[in-house]
């Protein structure tokens, strides 16, 4: 049903637009929103409230509160009173246990007020113990508001887009064009209705969802969340309509005068037949009100008294002044509120006029202006805290179902703050965030402590102003991959590829354990492009990396290599790898796989206090590399380069730059996996090369998990996986890494005084346990399973556990617990295979 | 010039040196003593340490800042900084449009949601 047609309405009346509300077709116009299409098909109760089930329509059709909240596409708790109409679009009821007019649920309004008064959930439903899975799961099912589809895969796609402008307007109202208009420099208007003709550049429908600091401003534009950095932001937020508080103050008919102004002036909607109208803004509606054809049964700017009456959730009477007046409209005004929140958030002071009972923003942060209502540009005389009546409920805050009881026993309970109140009742904590409610609580708590407003103050404005998917903050779905330059040779060769850290790396090739027995008879290759590799350069760098680790390589020849754990200043393990010094000002060090950004900036971080004459240079990116390993790793490598190979030129522990097939390469003789093993640096463009000359030379591709099971045998620990951030270099039993004799490393200060409350040692043991298994002994734990394999080589499970250090003796006995029983193990100190490392030296 | 041949490309399809101990003209500058060098420059690098990094880096061309605002916050070019969720990148306005130097590990990645995000505009 539509008035005539209205000089000021949105709708287009030539334009029907027809979509499907509870399953049943509905016709708007273009222009509508879905509420006043929904409000024109005859729909009065929008939803069910979050506690009581009572029913709920329009009542500020500005898309504050939560009255009209409704599953619109699968998406819940959109405010249907400002989402625009669309055609086909699904809209359905949500909270409900049958319909929005018919919920069973309501039934609580009824009878479960005693048992629900506020803060029941904190001493109800405890006892027995043992039912509280069953409480749990009713008060998980009716708890919420709205219900997420878990089957969908997102409800669409989100964008974040970054700005930067001179001048950012918040709100498009008078005061706000009026600062963009005489701004200059790029100047940007975000609004939240629609957008106008202007000189400068409008964002609209559009939302500033927060101030943060160095001028971020976050807005929500449909799917897109701008985030925009401006040199001045001028808050032209307007003020907000507050309701009243009175006994029946929810009952669907009641709405602000700011409701009913849109629903006649723009979607040409009867908002009644016969109305009062309370309050000094709603009296100014008669223009609107004889236009409507609504009936004024009385009008009354300040009452002194005054509850409404209803029958199933709707306004059939009023009590004003203590005469009763049948009326089907009730348009209360509690005043304005200058919607400060964003100031707020800005960092500005808040503070309470009593002359015309508002909070006002003051002494603004730097770059941030208030202009118009927001600044407080507002007459009017201040409201009551409470019409006194009796009747149904009197509602402080309608999001959360929090009634002026409800406060009055926090407050008798001893929550006499206004936070204290907040936390204790919910009040100004649900979707709303306080825009209908701040106010209210705070005139009732004055009134109800003997205080004055100022006295009580403002909850802690917190973003965003208004609620908004998760989808917005998010961004689009991406998640960085680093793929190494050989990425299609493992993807080529259906290897199973897995995330370690922010690395895809191959895990293997279809049968892990003939790749280990191929680098044990024969020749396997691994792509370990993943390493961490850094340069370190200068007259400085051999000093540098003197106080950088522990270990001293200052006294390494050119050409050779040592290894290298760094440690923190507390003497704690942080990263491990191999150091190469390639001439005597020039190094060169591998890091772990995750560990490469952490080592340079610690690096970089001491040298700018050391001030080395240094350059350390990531080459992370730059370089592949790839572990050739084997027993015939030499006669592999050698009709692939000039290099001379021989064991005595080309010794366990060089570094030496050398070609393999036509590629430059920086070859390093480690083994990581306890073989003959030459592993290539090469640039990471010319890797394909390589790798494929490797493999057509006989080379059988292994991966992380053959990895892992070879390096256990050797005992080589993994930094991250075999230490945590307690571990230090003796506890790990590395501590020959230690030159305690140089002047000065990170860390050394700690040395002395190493807490050694356990140790890593090797174990052996019939039963593969998982990794983190108990180590038991005499009954009580006594140490934990960070690594464990099961070794063909050595012919059972083995592993590297932490265990007390009496037990870190060669042979003693230990048990693990797998699967509950505790199975026995042997301590191991020496590598499992080859522990005199002469395959490596071969 | 550093002298790391295993550092180096053999056939590099775009020339990067990464420039320490100063800016020289002509360079990119990415710190306060530090500067990319891109493709054939006549830039006079005596006197500075410098490091190939044509294969740590990929080149990934942007045609318009429109598409750019959805990669980036930084608006100020050229600049070093990052893009997407994190990735560090150095960016020089080129024509009408932008190139973005990545690292090629992380190439793929930043290509495919450019990519995608174009398609949204």
């Amino acid at each position: 049903m539509r008035l005539r047609s209205q000089p000021t309405e949105r709708i287009d009346r030539s334009r029907p637009i027809t979509f499907s509300y509870a399953g049943r077709e509905v016709t708007g116009f273009a222009g509508d929103t879905v509420g006043s299409a929904l409000y024109a098909a005859g729909r009065r109760v929008f939803s069910r409230s979050f506690k009581y089930h009572r029913p709920r329509g329009l009542v500020c059709c500005s898309g504050h509160c939560p009255n009209c909240m409704m599953t619109v596409d699968g998406v819940p708790n959109v405010r249907v009173c400002v989402e625009p109409l669309q055609p086909d679009i699904d809209v359905r009821d949500q909270n409900v246990l049958g319909s929005a007019d018919r919920d069973l649920l309501g039934i609580v309004d009824k009878v479960g007020g005693p048992f629900t008064p506020v803060g029941f959930y904190y001493r109800t439903m405890i006892r027995p113990r043992r039912a509280w899975p069953l409480y749990e799961k009713v008060l998980r099912n009716l708890a919420g508001l709205g219900r997420v589809d878990e089957t969908a895969n997102g409800h669409g796609h989100y964008d974040t887009v970054h700005r930067r402008v001179d001048v950012l307007v918040v709100g498009g109202g008078p005061a706000g064009r009026a600062a963009a208009r005489d701004a200059e420099g790029e100047v940007l208007l975000v609004d939240d209705r629609g957008g106008h003709e202007a000189p400068y550049e409008v964002l609209a429908p559009a939302t500033a969802l927060a101030i943060y600091e160095g001028g971020l401003v976050p807005v929500a534009l449909g799917n897109i969340l701008y985030r925009i950095r401006a040199e001045r932001i001028v808050v032209a937020t307007g003020a907000l309509e507050q309701p009243l508080l009175f006994a029946g103050n929810d009952l669907v008919g009641v709405m602000l005068p700011e409701a009913f102004r849109r629903m006649v002036d723009e979607w040409a909607l009867q908002p009644g037949e016969r109305a009062v109208l309370v309050g000094d803004a709603a009296a100014g509606l008669k223009l609107q009100l004889a236009r409507a054809g609504v009936e004024i049964a009385a009008v009354s700017p300040v009452p002194t008294s005054l509850s409404a009456q209803g029958r199933k959730g709707r306004l059939r009477s009023v009590e004003l002044d203590g005469v009763r007046i049948d009326c089907d409209l009730l348009v209360v005004s509690g005043g304005l509120q200058p919607a400060y929140s964003l100031l707020a958030q800005a960092g500005a002071r808040i503070e309470y006029e009593p002359r015309r009972g508002i909070f006002v923003p003051t002494e603004l942060p730097d770059g941030v202006e208030v202009v118009g209502a927001a600044a407080g540009e507002i007459e009017q005389v201040p409201a009551p805290a409470v019409l006194d009546g009796h009747g149904d409920k009197c509602f402080v805050c309608i999001c959360e179902d929090v009634t002026t009881k409800d406060v009055k026993r926090a407050l008798r309970e001893g929550f006499d703050s206004i936070e204290l109140a907040k936390r204790y009742t919910t009040v100004t904590m649900g979707p709303c965030q306080g825009k209908l409610c701040q106010l209210a609580s705070t005139r009732l708590l004055a009134r109800e402590t003997d205080t004055d407003e100022s006295a009580i103050g403002t909850t802690t404005a917190r973003p965003p102003w208004r609620p908004i998917e998760l989808g917005l903050l998010a961004g689009p779905h991406h998640e960085p991959a680093k793929l190494t330059p050989l990425h299609d040779r493992h993807e080529a060769l259906g290897a199973e590829v897995i995330w370690t850290g922010a690395w895809r790396r191959a895990f293997q090739y279809g049968d892990p354990a003939a790749e280990v027995r191929a680098v044990h008879e024969s020749l396997g290759l691994i792509d370990v492009s993943t390493l961490g590799k850094v340069l370190v350069e200068g007259p400085g760098a051999a000093e540098l990396l003197d106080r950088l680790y522990p270990n001293r390589f200052s006294d390494l020849k050119p050409g050779r290599i040592r290894y290298g754990v760094l440690t923190s200043d507390g003497g704690r393990i942080m990263d491990d790898g191999t150091v190469a010094r390639l001439d005597d000002e020039l190094f060169y060090v591998t890091t772990t796989s995750t560990g490469s950004e952490g080592v340079v900036e610690w690096f970089e971080w001491w040298n700018a206090i050391w001030g080395y004459d240094a350059e350390i240079v990531n080459v992370t990116g730059a370089l592949a590399a790839m572990n050739l390993a084997g027993p015939d790793a030499r006669e592999a490598l050698a009709p692939l380069t000039h290099a001379d190979l021989a064991s005595d030129s080309f010794r366990y522990l060089d570094a030496k730059e050398i070609t393999v097939a036509g590629v430059p390469c920086l070859a390093l003789r480690i083994g990581f996996v306890g073989e003959l093993g030459y592993e290539l640096h090469c640039p990471a463009t010319d890797a394909g090369r390589l790798w494929d000359a490797l493999v057509a030379d006989g080379a059988t591709p292994f991966g992380l998990e053959a990895q892992r099971v070879l390096r256990l045998e050797k005992g080589h620990v993994i930094v991250g996986q075999d230490t945590d951030s307690e571990s230090n270099l003796v506890s790990a039993r590395m501590q020959w890494t230690i030159k305690d004799d140089k002047f000065d490393f990170v860390g050394k200060l700690a040395v002395p005084h190493l807490d050694v409350r356990e140790k890593l040692v090797g174990f052996t043991t019939d039963v593969l346990p998982p990794e983190g298994a108990q180590v038991v002994r005499d009954g009580r734990i006594a140490g934990r399973v960070t690594s464990a394999r099961f070794s063909e080589r050595v012919g059972g499970a083995i592993g590297l556990a932490w265990v007390d250090p009496d037990s870190a003796e060669e042979g003693a006995a230990i048990s693990i617990r797998v699967d509950g029983s505790a199975h026995p193990a042997a301590v191991t100190l020496a590598p499992f295979y080859d522990p005199e490392g002469a395959l490596l030296r071969s | 010039m550093t002298r790391l041949s295993f550092l180096s490309p053999v056939s590099p399809s775009l020339r990067i040196l990464e420039v320490r101990c100063g800016v020289p003209d002509g360079s990119i500058p990415i710190g306060p003593d530090r500067a990319l060098v891109v493709g054939d420059t006549a830039a006079n690098l005596d006197g500075y340490r410098v490091y190939d990094m044509s294969a740590a880096l990929v080149a990934i061309e942007v045609e318009s800042e429109a598409l750019l605002q959805r990669v980036t916050e930084l608006t100020e070019f050229p600049a070093a900084g990052s893009i997407l969720r994190g990735v560090p990148a150095v960016i020089e306005p080129r024509g009408s449009g932008f190139r973005l130097f990545v690292p090629q590990e992380l190439s793929q990645y930043a290509a495919e949601t450019i990519d995608r995000l174009r398609s949204a505009l």
